[in-house]
Formats: structure tokens, sequence, C-alpha cells
């Protein structure tokens, strides 16, 4: 990022005092920025409970040794369902970080990209505002998961950046949006969200002109537009080209499949407790601030709609809304409250803070530890033994996993979002998840005689009812490897699942 | 009619229905009758309705429950007792139709009261209608007849006698106090109207102390202060005594309760019905940020009003009860600054002008006429469905139910929770069925939910909590998981089949016992609503 580009060059011309003001505010806000950032990392370096995080590193090891698949290359429904490469450089990036230093280092390293992206963000607020977010961005961070989407989120706040450089006067950012959106592209599906931020902004800034003469002085359309064309030209030079679209669309289609990241949110939950509080703070500072920037107004609604659509977009919302809640607070506390300066010396303490925090998630034996707590380890070791080949039926949080430990062979079930195995073989998956009518049918069709299943769920229980038996216990994950057998009499015993030798 | 008429005299109100604007509003509360009425749905209705029937039967309330056969010793905190009395009476004078009418009403009168606190700040009856037609929209998927609307109501009466006092004065607001003393006893919701008022006076105390502008004069907000202590200290006559302040918050505190039951749960927005509740939310966003006025008070019931509507999707009526006016009030804003806009605009093309008052009255009574006979079918439409009709069968037990009548009687049946209040108002006191679990999940309890929860959906250990709690037969919806696991489970034996039912016993002996005794599977005619659907049939392979 050009030195040129984060600093204001702006229409307004403050006066000189007002300059130096400035100066003394932005400095001190520059010590509160690093302390932020430093804090951000507290949420950011997460241990590695996401699903995704498995297959995606078993496809960036199977990509860098044998380039991109053709087809989906690890399930036993999907074997013909033609594989698209979304967000296949994270893969690739992720396989690497982990080939170098293992899963602290990944940890660590989308860590920092979901912290940069909270520093984006600062840096987006048009106006001296930015004590007030950055408490605040410590906290809002929380939504971000080691995943590619915390890239995605990364490639938001970048491109808000740049388009607030561009309301400013910079006409020379907005070149940068085509190299951007080309690399997120490449890096993760979320880009479109970027396409969508550009033009909202371009349609809401001519809007204001149409309405009001003479705001938005600095910012120049038809660069924009051009900008915009060039973007999303770039977006088309990946891998998969135009069918990245499609692939997209088959995900999005696939919002009814009891996805969570596609489902509306559940406010009962803490992290979504926070994103309301968000959304109610956005508002108020929004009423009390005594002005409402359109481009935000548009932002910041487009963002709560989808999020109120998809809780997945929640992280996109927290990025639109951090700039947002700085820049209206400011003005808000100018109007009715007192300022805050609180002492910078702060920072060596928050830096203590966050390295003792945050150390000791990168540890190896932790990382370990933690796989063994979230994902089948001991399950999947004992199938290795004993099952070598044979298909699994699986949770889809576990696909993910198992298709790590199994990459040859496409011996696991579902994982991923639907465009990775295409819908039908979801809702195969789903008719046995959720005992509809054809369950059986399906398991009976797929050759399915062995399952890697959470102790507690619904399948274990319905798959013992009709003879299926447990081979070993997996405490550590509470999971099961059960397998088929005959139908019991009608006065046997249910056996508990539990009791099983150990994995 | 323009704000200005609002309070005048009836001559000034039929005067009204010669402008545009008061013709759509007339038009609007027609409209929104459609919506608020229909054949029950709610599936806790009926047993509200024989606890009623039981409550005038015994001369008392009923000190535990008498429907389960896994919550008997729990004490029933009968926190509805009057509404449940209420509609014992009713059925008994007029039967469920009657019922329906009345609750029909409650719920219209609630959006009557909403739009007299809205007019209350004087805006376009244009914008008034507009208002209450997105409101009867958003809150379509709560609406009907069920014990909650009365808490709809009475909270939109609550805030338009409170709204009223803080504007205008006047004696009127003691009225809240005989009105908080039946409310307690209606339905636990009073606490909302309790919470309201607490709300409105913190926000009026410290705009007061800040001189915000918007704060109402401190003596009316000090004679509210007096009337709040009334009603709060009145809540406590009620046969629970200060007991009944403790239950709301039991519910809400509930982890079970929010977690499986559905209208607990926060708001879908893939469901379609729920889209004009999103829509109204963040109208009133926009609004509000770009007018940047609004009172203290009305910023807090906002606020609270869409925490609680995003927690709960029952509590989009509260949002719609609080906040139908401050949207109606933002929208008069919006338009008054898109007109005064408009005017620095150069003009073209011809203005509209309104018709001749005479013409438009004259066209008024024939439209209006036409337009309530909408509301007035729909209702007769519901009204007339009787309990044992084809259209309740789509949703309740009802043709297994009328099957258990020849079943020996005293069984215990483990029942879906939303069909527990059917059973056993229909099977309970004629035949001493007992069901697993029904609808007062704060009776039933946090662990009887999650265990009905667990086997509904077929967790590990489900088969031991039915074995366990003595359950004689098992009669769920088809296609479900349960029913599913156990058709396909050699532990149990199907004996029973309807388009919305299967029923089972257990391959034991007791169960092969109670086989023998059960009455056949009926042969239902192929033009029965309990006939099984070809694809139903499918379905259940």
């Amino acid at each position: 990022m050009s030195p040129e580009l984060l600093t204001r060059t702006g229409a307004t011309t403050p006066s000189a005092a007002g300059e130096r003001t400035a100066r003394g505010r932005w400095s001190a806000g520059r010590w509160w920025l690093a302390a932020a950032i430093l804090l951000s990392l507290v949420v950011t370096v997460r241990d590695l409970g996401d699903a995704d995080a498995y297959w995606r590193l078993a496809l960036g090891r199977l990509i860098t040794g044998h380039g991109l698949p053709g087809t989906e290359p690890f399930s036993f429904q999907a074997a013909a369902h033609p594989w698209v490469a979304q967000g296949w450089l994270t893969d690739v990036l992720i396989s690497r970080l982990w080939a170098l230093a293992g899963a602290g280092l990944t940890m660590l390293a989308f860590g920092i990209a979901g912290s940069s992206a909270v520093l984006a963000a600062a840096l987006a607020v048009p106006q001296r505002a930015a004590v007030p977010a950055l408490a605040r961005a410590a906290a809002v961070v929380a939504g971000a998961v080691v995943r590619s989407q915390t890239l995605g989120v990364l490639g938001l706040a970048l491109c808000l950046l740049l388009l607030s450089r561009w309301r400013e006067g910079s006409t020379r950012a907005v070149w940068l949006l085509a190299p951007l959106m080309l690399l997120w592209a490449n890096l993760d599906a979320g880009f479109v969200i970027g396409l969508v931020a550009v033009t909202l902004t371009g349609l809401a800034v001519a809007l204001h002109r149409r309405f009001v003469p003479g705001s938005e002085p600095g910012a120049r359309l038809r660069p924009l537009g051009l900008a915009l064309l060039l973007a999303t030209a770039a977006t088309l030079a990946t891998p998969a080209g135009i069918h990245l679209y499609g692939s997209l669309g088959e995900n999005l289609a696939g919002a009814g499949l009891g996805i969570s990241g596609w489902q509306s949110p559940a406010f009962h939950t803490w992290p979504m407790r926070l994103v309301e509080l968000e959304a109610l703070t956005l508002v108020v500072l929004w009423t009390a601030a005594g002005r409402l920037d359109p481009v935000d107004a548009a932002l910041g609604l487009a963002a709560l709609v989808a999020t109120l659509y998809a809780q997945g977009t929640a992280a996109a919302f927290t990025i639109v809304a951090l700039p947002q809640i700085a820049r209206y607070g400011t003005l808000a506390a100018a109007r009715y409250g007192p300022r805050v300066v609180l002492p910078a010396v702060a920072l060596a303490l928050i830096a203590a803070a966050v390295a003792a925090v945050v150390a000791p998630r990168l540890n190896p034996s932790h990382t370990a530890g933690v796989e063994a707590a979230t994902e089948p380890v001991a399950a999947a070791g004992y199938v290795a033994a004993h099952l070598a080949g044979d298909r699994l039926y699986s949770a889809v949080e576990w696909g993910g996993y198992l298709a790590e430990r199994f990459p040859d062979g496409r011996v696991v079930d579902a994982y991923g979002p639907p465009a990775a195995i295409g819908q039908a073989a979801q809702q195969r998956y789903l008719d046995v998840h959720d005992l509809r009518a054809d369950w059986r049918t399906v398991l009976r069709e797929d050759g399915v005689t062995h399952a890697v299943l959470p102790q507690g769920s619904r399948e274990v229980a319905a798959l013992e009812e009709v003879g299926w038996h447990s081979l070993c216990h997996d405490a550590a994950a509470g999971a099961v490897v059960i397998a088929a057998g005959p139908m019991p009499a009608p006065d046997a015993p249910i056996p508990d699942a539990t009791a099983a030798p150990a994995c | 009619m323009s704000g200005r008429d609002a309070g005048k005299a009836p001559r000034g109100r039929a005067r009204a229905l010669s402008t545009p604007g008061g013709l759509l509003l007339a038009a609007a509360l027609l409209i929104a009758a459609l919506p608020v009425t229909g054949p029950i749905r709610d599936p806790d209705f009926w047993w509200h309705l024989r606890t009623g029937q039981l409550i005038l039967d015994r001369h008392a309330l009923l000190g535990t429950d008498p429907y389960t056969y896994t919550a008997m010793g729990h004490v029933w905190v009968m926190h509805e007792w009057l509404t449940e009395v209420l509609f014992a009476l009713l059925h008994s004078a007029g039967g469920l139709a009657l019922i329906v009418v009345v609750l029909t009403v409650v719920t219209w009168l609630g959006l009557v009261f909403l739009v007299q606190r809205a007019r209350l700040s004087r805006p376009n009856n244009a914008t008034v209608a507009l208002g209450l037609l997105l409101a009867t929209v958003a809150g379509y998927p709560i609406w009907g007849p069920r014990a909650q609307m009365v808490t709809f109501a009475l909270t939109s009466l609550v805030l338009l006698l409170v709204e009223r006092h803080l504007r205008r004065g006047g004696r009127l607001i003691w009225a809240l106090v005989p009105l908080f003393l039946v409310w307690s006893n209606l339905h636990s919701g009073f606490i909302i109207g309790a919470a309201f008022i607490v709300l409105i006076l913190a926000a009026e105390w410290i705009a007061g102390r800040l001189g915000i502008p918007g704060a109402a004069p401190r003596a009316r907000v000090r004679e509210l202060v007096w009337v709040a202590a009334a009603c709060l200290a009145v809540v406590v006559i009620n046969p629970n005594g200060p007991g009944i302040y403790l239950y709301p918050f039991q519910t809400q505190g509930s982890a079970a309760q929010q977690a499986l039951i559905l209208e607990w749960q926060s708001p879908d927005f893939h469901i379609g019905q729920l889209l004009p509740f999103g829509l109204m939310l963040l109208s009133l966003a926009v609004m509000v940020a770009t007018n940047r006025r609004l009172t203290p008070r009305d910023a807090v019931l906002a606020l609270a009003t869409t925490a609680l509507s995003l927690q709960s999707v029952r509590h989009v009526a509260l949002f719609i009860a609080a906040c139908t006016p401050l949207w109606i009030q933002q929208a008069e804003m919006t338009r008054v600054r898109y007109a005064t806009w408009r005017l620095t605009r150069p003009r073209r093309g011809r203005r509209w002008t309104a018709p001749p008052a005479r013409l438009m009255a004259l066209t008024s009574v024939p439209v209006l006429l036409a337009l309530s006979l909408f509301p007035a079918s729909r209702l007769a439409a519901a009204a007339a469905t009787r309990e044992d009709s084809s259209y309740y069968a789509k949703f309740f037990p009802v043709c297994a139910a009328q099957w258990l009548k020849d079943a020996p009687g005293g069984l215990h049946i483990f029942n879906q929770y939303g069909e527990g209040g059917y059973l056993a108002s229909e099977l309970g006191s004629s035949r001493g069925d007992k069901v697993f679990i029904f609808g007062d999940a704060a009776l039933m309890g946090d662990p009887l939910l999650l265990e009905a929860g667990a086997v509904e959906s077929v967790d590990p250990g489900w088969e031991t909590t039915l074995h366990n709690s003595g359950t004689d037969l098992v009669l769920f919806d088809r296609s479900t998981a349960l029913d599913n696991a156990l058709l396909a489970s050699p532990h149990w034996i199907r004996v029973y089949r309807d388009a919305l039912s299967d029923a089972f016993v257990p391959a034991t002996t007791t169960g092969e016992a109670l086989k023998s005794k059960l009455p056949p599977q009926p042969v239902f005619p192929a033009s029965s609503s309990c006939s099984e659907h070809p694809s139903a049939t499918a379905q259940a392979g």
C-alpha cells in the first residue's frame, strides 16, 4: 500500500490549528490503533475448530502435488461432480504454512490476516476518529475464524479503505481494486461482496449528487466505473474462469441445506448478541451523530440485511460497521460526551497480556490437544488400522478432517459447502442425517457399512436400532466407530455405544 | 381526516371519509382485520380451553398438572386462569365460533390502539394507513386466535394511555391500575407492560436530567410514577400472589424453552412471512437515522423491542405494538421532508388534486362496505370451523384421537409437544388418558422438555426414556426422524396410520397385549382428511 494512500488527501482542508490538533489526536490514535490490533490477536488467533480447515489442507496438498483436480477428489458420493476451484490459493497457502511449521503457524498467519482486516477497517475511517473505534475493534473481531473467509474479510476491509480514499479525492486508489480483486478471487469466494460494495458505493455517491448538488466533490464516478469493470474482469482470471460464478450460485442455491453459515442468526448465542449490539449501536450513533453519510447508510444496511439472512456474513458486517462506529461515535461523543484520553503506556501492558494469551495457543502440544478434542483423531486411527479403504458415513463437520486423513480412495461422505460435492450429494447426506424416509436405502445404495459419528448423534441411536454395533469409542472427541450388523431380535437390548473398547 | 380533526365530534370523523387519506385509513383498518382472524392454529389453545372447563367444574384452580403422566406432581402456576375461564364460558355460550370472534376483535382493537397512539403526533392519515398495513403484514406469523393476543392488545392500550398522559395529562392514566389488575390474571405478559412503563420513566428521568429535547413535563412524569407503583402493587392480587412476578422470568430464563420451542427462537428471515418484519425494522432504522428526531421514550422502547423481537419471533407482536407509531411518525417526517424538497424543484406536469369532498364521501361508503365483506367472510369461515373438521385434522391429531376413543382408557401416550394440548383436551378427561408433554413449558420444566426433545430427535437413550416413563403408545407425526426410526426398528410395531400421524406400541409382550385390545386400523374414505395422501405414503415408505 502506497503511503500516500494512507494519508488524507481530502477535499476538506482544516485550518493550521485544526491540523495540529488532528495530528496530535491521530498521533494518540496510533498508539490506540497498535494496542487494539495487538489486542485483536487474542480473538483472531484461534484454535483450528473450523469444520473446513482440514479438507482445505488436504486439497492444498493435492493441488501442490498433482495440480488442480478436475472432479471432486474425496467423497464417494460425488465422483462425477466437477470441481470448481473456489479459493484454491488459500488451500495452497494453508498446506504450505502447515508444511513449514504445523498448525501453530497457520493459526498465527490467519490471525494476523484477521487483525489486518481490523487495521484496514480502522484506517478507512475518513476523519480523525480512530480512538473510540479501537476499543470496540478487539471485541467485534470475535466472529473471525481461521478459514479463508478471514482473507475475505481482509479483502473487504481493503476494498472499503480504497473506496474511502477515492471519496476523499484519490482517484489512483480505485486502480488498486483490479489487482485486489484478482488476488481475492483466487483466495476466497467472498470477492463478490467486494464487487457489491464498490457498486453500492458508486450508486450511493451518484444519488447523493443527484439530490444534494455539490456533494461528494472529490469522488470521480467515471474512473470508479472503469475500475469496477476492470475488477470484475480480473475476477475471471482464476483457474475456474467464468465457472467460478456458477459455483458461487450453487452455494447460494444451497442456502436451505442446513448449513449454519447460511441460516439467520440465533440471537441467543453470545457472538450473535455482540453483532446485535453492534447493529443497535450503529443505528443509535447514526442518529446521535447529527449527520448520516449515504454511502455509510447503504453499506451498513446492505451488510445488516446480509447478516440477518445469513449469519456467515456477520464478520463482513463487523468490518463495514467498525469504521462507521468509530466515525459516528466520535461525532456523537463530540456532541454529547466528554473526550476520552487514555495513556499510551497501556500499549506495553496489552502487548504483554496478548503474548501471554496467544503464545500458548501456538504450542504444538496445545494444537494437537485441540485437534484430538474437536476431530475424531483416535477414531480415524482405528479406521486406518482396521477399515482401510471402506466407505465411511460421518457427520459433515468431520468430513473435512476425514478427507485430510484419507485423501485417497474416495472413502468420505459429505464435507464443505454445497458446491464442493454438489447439492444432490448433500441431499443424500441429509437423508441419513435427518433420518428421512429413505435413510436406510441411501446407506444401502452407497454401500456404506461403517460410520464415524458423534456418540450423542441421532444417527448412532437409529443405526443401533437396526443392528449396527460400536467397534470403538474415541472418548477425547466423543466419537464412535460403528459397523453394520444383522437386524436384532425385537427383545434384544439396545447396546451402549460408549461401552465399546477405546479406539 | 387531518390530524387536527382527530379529536373532533362524530360529525368531523364522518367528514374524514370525504378525504382520500381518511378513506385510505378506514380501508386500512378494515383490511387489517383480514390477517388477524382465522381458525385456531395455536396448539396451546386446546389445553387452555380444557383447563378453563376444569376450573369451572371444580370451582377452583388446578394445583397440579392433570394431563401428563410425567409431570403429575409439578405445581401449576396458573397465570392465565382468567383467560382460560373466559374461553370456557365463551365456548359454552357459542362454541369455538364465539372464541374466534372475540379474540379477533381483541387483536384488531390492539391495532386500533396503536393507530390512536400514532395519531397523537398528528400525522397524515395516508401515512398512518401505510404504517398500519405494514405492521399488519409484519405481524402475520403471530396473529390468530390465541391467548397471547390479549397481551398484544393490552400492551398497545397501555402505551396509548401513557403517551396520551405524557402529552396531554389528565386522569385517564389511572385506568391503568384496574387494567393491570385484570391483566395479571389474564396473562403473565403484564410484566411486559410494567417493564415498558418503567423504561419510559427511566428515559424521561434521564432526559429531564440531561435536558434532552422531547422530555415530558415533570409533573406528568411524577404522576406516572405513582400510577406505576399502584399498578405494580395491584398485580399481586391474583391466585398466585407475588409469585406471579417470578413466572415470566422463569420462562425467559429457560434454556430448554428457548432452544426447543420454535416461537422462542430468533426470526428466520429465510421464511417469506418474516420479510415484512425485516423491512419494517430496517426502514425504521433508516428513517430514525435520517430524521434524527425521536423522543427518549420512543428510543428506549424501540431498542428494547428490537432486541426482544430478534431474540424470539413471538416478540414481533411487542415490536409492532411499541414501534408502529414510531414508524408512522418517522414516515411522516420523511414525507414532509420529501414534500419540502419537491417544492424546491421545478414542477413538471399536472398537479394531482383530490376529487370533490361530496363525491369522495359518496364513493367511500360503498368502497368500505365492499372491503368489510372480506374480513367478515373470513371471520365467518373461521368461526364456522368445528373442532373435528378436516381443517383442524391437518394440524392436530383429530383422526387419531377419534380412533383412540374406542381403545382401552388410561393410556400413557408419548406425543409431539405441540399436540399434547389437543390430545389432553380430547382424551384426558373423558378416558383418563395421559400425555407425555403439553404446551405449558414452565409447568413441564426444563428436564422434561429436554427429555422430550431428545426422544423427538432420536438422541441416544431415547428408547430408555420411553421405557422408563411407562409409555404405552407413541403417537407422532409422520415423516419425522422419530417416526422413521420407529418404522425401521424391530422393537416397535405400527398399529395406526392416518394422513398426519403414526401410532406405535413396543414389540414386547405388554405391547402385543395392548395391540390386541386396540381398535383396528380404520379404513378412511378417500375423500376424508384422515386418509393417507399418496405422496405421504410414498414418503413414509
